[in-house]
């Protein structure tokens, strides 16, 4: 019984294992690198920019990995304007220009030079063109922290901004990454020392402990139902004393429910 | 004391001890992996889902800092909004760690950088003196004050920066998720005796819920609530298996006044407790039959007229009682033709049970792929059939076994119809939100756990093992599914 029980565990770990959180692990996708002041939620609001004024963005941060900016722009129905954008940090600056002629509402990705390490800068987009456009921006509660600028007047508003990495990888090329990221904004004790032993743990300890978990219960399952059938079988009591005698004992004690559990046979505690 | 004898093979009460002698704490190796599972899954979903982005975690939080920083309990009737001023550190917090707009928006991402959290720690040092402890009410303040006094104890204990202590909140939920689990071994184990395998298998089914784990995950009154409930319901199924000594009686009555004052879903929980002390009442079964039977029916007309009182509103009317009653048949079973749309019409069981209590996570925006709630609806049909098939396979053992079943039942009824009849109520005055949720079930997932175990053991052995180590699989990589759901939501 025990080996069927384990067997069909392990082989069903096993099957979903492969067919799911494998290629959960090595799919390439696209991936974020910072997300300064995401999409809205409930309602879009616009930064009208007219030709030739900038709209600037403070304390938007910039991850060494972020090389592709995306905006999103309203163009009013017509083709849209050149902008130009323009990243500025201690020590870093980056300005890349989006051609123009892009379709209403779309977003528009702008390479950049990534800083050599995460970095604070002020982002701002100028619009080279001759006709108004609007990037889109929130003002509910997704607004960030980095509240849109034009001209120097406060719009109350977060035009979205968001920067992703050149190539595509999967979860597990990054996950030396993703440990780092969730180590933000934790308390001290929690680091890379704590992390990567804790994703061993769930990767392997978790369906680990509890295939050994079910394969014990039915181990000691077994010896009760083996020492039952041959009541007066020293042999069997041996062995049932051998399995089903596997509580850790906190306090050294008998306990005489475990024995009256155990059943008529074990006349140590009982 | 409701006499049981031990059955054959199958839902069989342990025995009672056989002498007083000196009690010992054994705790099996199958019980403690477990529980270092469960430990995991904890530290997994609480260090890897970002701050306050767990349900109403930054109202649950408040709550404690009004407690921990004011020295009084907000305990209120009527609550502010879901997301009412908070203190301005946690509202520095929010912004400058990029939480607020991270909040059930798939398309912020937390955030990560060092230059992020100085930024942040710039903002709270210039804080003034009343950062922590100008906050004003919120929802979540008419939650009674138990889980949160908890908290508060260890919010002073560990003091530190906002993200200490909101960390060390959630982290403190790690005994309460261990005691359920412990509880549930112990329910199981009064069931199935010698029946090991079952006893694990009912105890794994709770380990690995993924929701359970993520709201243990989060700052919440949820879990003591649940670990509540699984205390009370081994408590009152040893009673009436075994009898109610002074300590059995004590310790449920003190989780029983406990679990109303953690949340008002925790009224449940005197249903099957009630029941317990009833049923093991000598007095009670020296009564005859009929006028014990005479005795139950006008009591329950009575509760029934109460409820009925409550969740109308009002009256009990014939024409509310029968808007009530299509409502609950319509959550449950398709609308036959003479019946008016429910409140939240579209709002059924399969959202409730299935969707939400499986399959989303976080502030509901963390979702698992829909063709695995889809195979979960049809395992949830299978259960209910074998559970109906194993206890008319093993109804002569159901018979000795009636006591502890009706707790059980009792409990589950219990609980489903106070959901039932506050969401009803709530949906005559604001038919915007049906209420009733998935995670408002995890105090009952020991039942669960041992339905899905006493359904498997009806089966024979060997079928028995190889089925039971097929749910324990699923069980895994169902917890699997939501832990990579959760880190592709935030991270990639």
């Amino acid at each position: 019984m025990r080996r069927w029980g384990t067997i069909t565990a392990v082989a069903c770990l096993l099957i979903g294992g492969a067919l799911w959180v494998v290629p959960w692990l090595t799919r390439s996708r696209e991936m974020p690198a910072a997300v300064p002041s995401p999409a809205a939620l409930f309602s879009i609001e616009l930064v009208e920019l007219g030709p030739g004024r900038t709209a600037c963005s403070q304390n938007v941060a910039l991850d060494p990995r972020g090389s592709r900016a995306r905006l999103q722009v309203g163009t009013f129905g017509r083709p849209g304007e050149p902008l130009r954008l323009t990243l500025d940090g201690a020590a870093y600056r980056s300005a890349s220009t989006i051609r123009g002629g892009y379709a209403d509402g779309s977003v528009v990705v702008a390479s950049l030079r990534p800083p050599a390490r995460a970095t604070l800068v002020r982002a701002c987009v100028e619009n080279l063109g001759t006709r108004r456009v609007a990037l889109m921006a929130s003002a509910d509660r997704t607004r960030s922290r980095s509240i849109t600028s034009v001209e120097g007047r406060d719009t109350g508003k977060s035009a979205w901004l968001s920067f992703y990495e050149a190539d595509r990888h999967s979860v597990l090329e990054r996950s030396p990454v993703t440990i780092e990221r969730i180590a933000t904004f934790r308390p001290g004790i929690v680091g890379p020392w704590l992390l990567w032993p804790l994703a061993a743990l769930v990767l392997i300890g978790i369906p680990t402990g509890a295939v050994w978990a079910w394969q014990r219960g039915l181990a000691v399952e077994e010896a009760r139902m083996v020492a039952s059938a041959s009541e007066g079988d020293p042999s069997a009591h041996r062995q049932e004393r051998g399995t089903a005698g596997d509580a850790a004992r906190l306090d050294g004690g008998g306990d005489p429910q475990r024995a009256a559990e155990a059943g008529p046979h074990d006349k140590r505690r009982a | 004391m409701v006499s049981l004898t031990p059955l054959d093979a199958s839902l069989t009460p342990v025995p009672a001890p056989a002498s007083k002698r000196k009690r010992s704490f054994r705790v099996q190796r199958a019980l403690l992996v477990l529980l270092i599972v469960g430990t995991v899954e904890l530290l997994a979903w609480s260090i890897a889902v970002p701050a306050l982005q767990e349900p109403d975690e930054e109202s649950h939080f408040s709550y404690v800092q009004v407690i921990a920083e004011r020295g009084e309990i907000p305990w209120q009737r009527s609550g502010g909004s879901p997301g009412g001023p908070v203190s301005p550190e946690q509202q520095v917090a929010s912004v400058w760690a990029g939480l607020q707009p991270l909040l059930a928006n798939p398309a912020a991402r937390p955030l990560w950088t060092e230059p992020d959290e100085r930024a942040w720690r710039a903002q709270d040092a210039a804080l003034g003196r009343d950062a922590r402890s100008s906050i004003e009410p919120s929802s979540a303040f008419q939650n009674p004050p138990a889980a949160y006094v908890y908290d508060a104890a260890v919010y002073v204990a560990v003091g530190g920066s906002f993200f200490d202590r909101l960390f060390a909140l959630r982290w403190a939920n790690l005994p309460l998720l261990l005691v359920m689990l412990a509880a549930t071994w112990v329910l199981a184990r009064d069931l199935f005796g010698d029946r090991q395998g079952a006893v694990v298998l009912a105890t794994a089914v709770v380990a690995l819920q993924p929701l359970l784990t993520s709201i243990a995950g989060g700052v919440t009154p949820d879990l003591l609530l649940c670990a509540l409930f699984a205390v009370g319901l081994a408590l009152s199924v040893r009673i009436v298996c075994r009898g109610p000594t002074t300590g059995r009686l004590v310790a449920l009555a003190f989780v029983s006044l406990l679990a109303p004052l953690t949340h008002g879903r925790g009224l449940a929980l005197l249903v099957p407790a009630g029941l317990a002390v009833l049923l093991s009442w000598p007095p009670v079964r020296r009564i005859p039959r009929p006028a014990l039977a005479a005795g139950v029916g006008l009591a329950a007309l009575i509760v029934a007229v109460l409820v009925l009182r409550y969740a109308e509103r009002g009256g009990p009317t014939l024409s509310d009682t029968r808007a009530f009653s299509s409502y609950l048949w319509q959550f449950y079973l398709p609308g036959l033709p003479w019946m008016n749309p429910p409140p939240f019409e579209g709002w059924t069981i399969r959202d409730v049970y299935i969707d939400r209590l499986y399959g989303t996570f976080g502030q509901l925006e963390i979702m698992v792929p829909g063709w695995v709630t889809n195979v979960l609806a049809g395992a949830g049909l299978v259960l209910a059939v074998g559970v109906l098939a194993a206890a008319i396979a093993r109804r002569d053992a159901l018979r000795r076994m009636w006591a502890p079943v009706a707790v059980l039942v009792a409990a589950a009824v219990g609980a489903i119809l106070l959901l039932h009849l506050q969401a009803y109520r709530s949906l005559l005055v604001e038919p915007g939100d049906p209420v009733i949720t998935g995670r408002y079930l995890l105090p009952l997932l020991p039942v669960l756990g041992v339905a899905v175990a006493a359904s498997l053991q009806a089966l024979p052995r060997r079928a028995f093992a190889v089925a039971g180590g097929g749910v324990l699989a699923a069980a895994v990589l169902l917890q699997f599914a939501a832990l990579g759901a959760m880190i592709t939501r935030f991270y990639a």
